[in-house]
């Protein structure tokens, strides 16, 4: 069984051969296997099995299989709140903390494929990283960088400072 | 290619918004309608922060962090004192680990530089203030709010006043041992800062 091979297969049809432990890592992979299990208990376990992975692209699911093959020979530390440091390399081990430091689309992407395949700590380094982007910005900052148009009305725009008064 | 909007709500309210200091969490609603429209997902994960600070800091009922300051309050002052301690004390080890700390010349790093000076009574344009429990032997002999400093004069300190302080033999009381002076330490301390609860 530690042998066992699973093959994911990106949205473009791309194909990865993953080591079933690695692949076990997305609770959705691992749903998919019980889920098949249960209906043909006869099945040779040795059998290479394939899970389609329609909402991850060949580039975002390569990551993903790095980040869980590396987890494999060291574990991601468990990510504390509230936060000590508002530097990823003072939260997670220097890998993880390289391993996100990619662009803004590439980290989103990977955000939404751990959600989906339910990768649940490459799901935490993700958004840990979302949040250390956000961190100390203004509105205004925020709106740039994320390309996002300020489309709140002016009363709108009162009533959320009013409301966020006491933390400025 | 997915943009921070394309998120599912969720992501923000289970994941993001649990790494996001409040000051940036306060923030989000001014950004677009998107995030103006998740205002109560914000304020959900407020009340679960305050829920966990209460459990973890074990704040008795009768507390006054549980009545003096809102939820919103609450967890902004933990925050920012927390920050406060966090900073001091990574600059402590970093103080500690300078190669001249222990030579005659004294060490030349400068511990806590970096910290916002006081200025009209406002560290950085912020308020801070300090929920502090005196305790010795385990026996608690006074908490409540002190402030950080009075806006009319920048140098004063509630703390520097209390060591300063004849009538309160703080030195003694820590030690564990009777206080020969006649006066509680507890009711020399609460006279002392009896005005000087804080209202934030």
């Amino acid at each position: 069984m530690e042998d066992a091979i699973v093959k994911l297969t990106s949205k473009e049809g791309e194909t990865f051969d993953v080591p079933r432990k690695v692949a076990m890592m997305s609770k959705l992979v691992k749903d998919t296997f019980s889920d098949d299990d249960d209906e043909d208990d006869e099945e040779d376990e040795t059998e290479v099995k394939e899970v389609p992975l329609p909402n991850v692209t060949a580039p975002v699911l390569k990551k993903v299989i790095e980040y869980c093959t590396h987890y494999q020979d060291e574990e991601m530390t468990p990510i504390q709140t509230p936060l000590k440091s508002g530097t990823l390399d003072e939260l997670v081990q220097a890998w993880y903390a390289n391993f996100v430091k990619v662009d803004r689309n590439m980290l989103f992407d990977l955000v939404a494929a751990a959600n989906f395949m339910d990768i649940k700590p490459l799901l935490d380094l993700t958004c840990l990283a979302v949040s250390i982007l956000i961190k100390g910005k203004s509105a205004q900052e925020l709106r740039q960088m994320f390309n996002i148009s300020a489309e709140l009305s002016p009363e709108e725009q009162a009533e959320a400072q009013r409301e966020n008064a006491v933390a400025e | 290619m997915l943009t921070l909007l394309d998120l599912p709500d969720d992501l923000f309210s289970e994941s993001i918004f649990t790494y996001v200091p409040v000051t940036d969490l306060g923030r989000f609603g001014t950004v677009c309608r998107k995030f103006h429209n998740m205002r109560h997902l914000v304020d959900e994960e407020l009340k679960a922060r305050d829920t966990a600070l209460i459990v973890s800091q074990q704040y008795p009922a009768e507390s006054p962090i549980l009545s003096i300051l809102d939820y919103r309050e609450r967890v902004l002052s933990f925050e920012r004192c927390s920050t406060f301690a966090w900073e001091m004390t990574r600059q402590a080890i970093e103080h500690e680990a300078c190669p001249s700390h222990e030579e005659e010349t004294g060490c030349q790093c400068n511990p806590l530089e970096s910290f916002p000076k006081l200025q009209d009574g406002l560290r950085g344009g912020k308020n801070y203030f300090f929920f502090v429990q005196f305790t010795a032997m385990n026996k608690l002999l006074w908490e409540g709010f002190l402030r950080d400093a009075r806006t009319e004069s920048d140098d004063y300190s509630p703390l520097i006043s209390l060591f300063r302080n004849e009538n309160v033999d703080i030195y003694q009381a820590f030690d564990g041992e009777e206080i020969n002076n006649g006066r509680s330490i507890f009711a020399s301390v609460d006279e002392m800062f009896s005005s000087d609860k804080l209202v934030p």
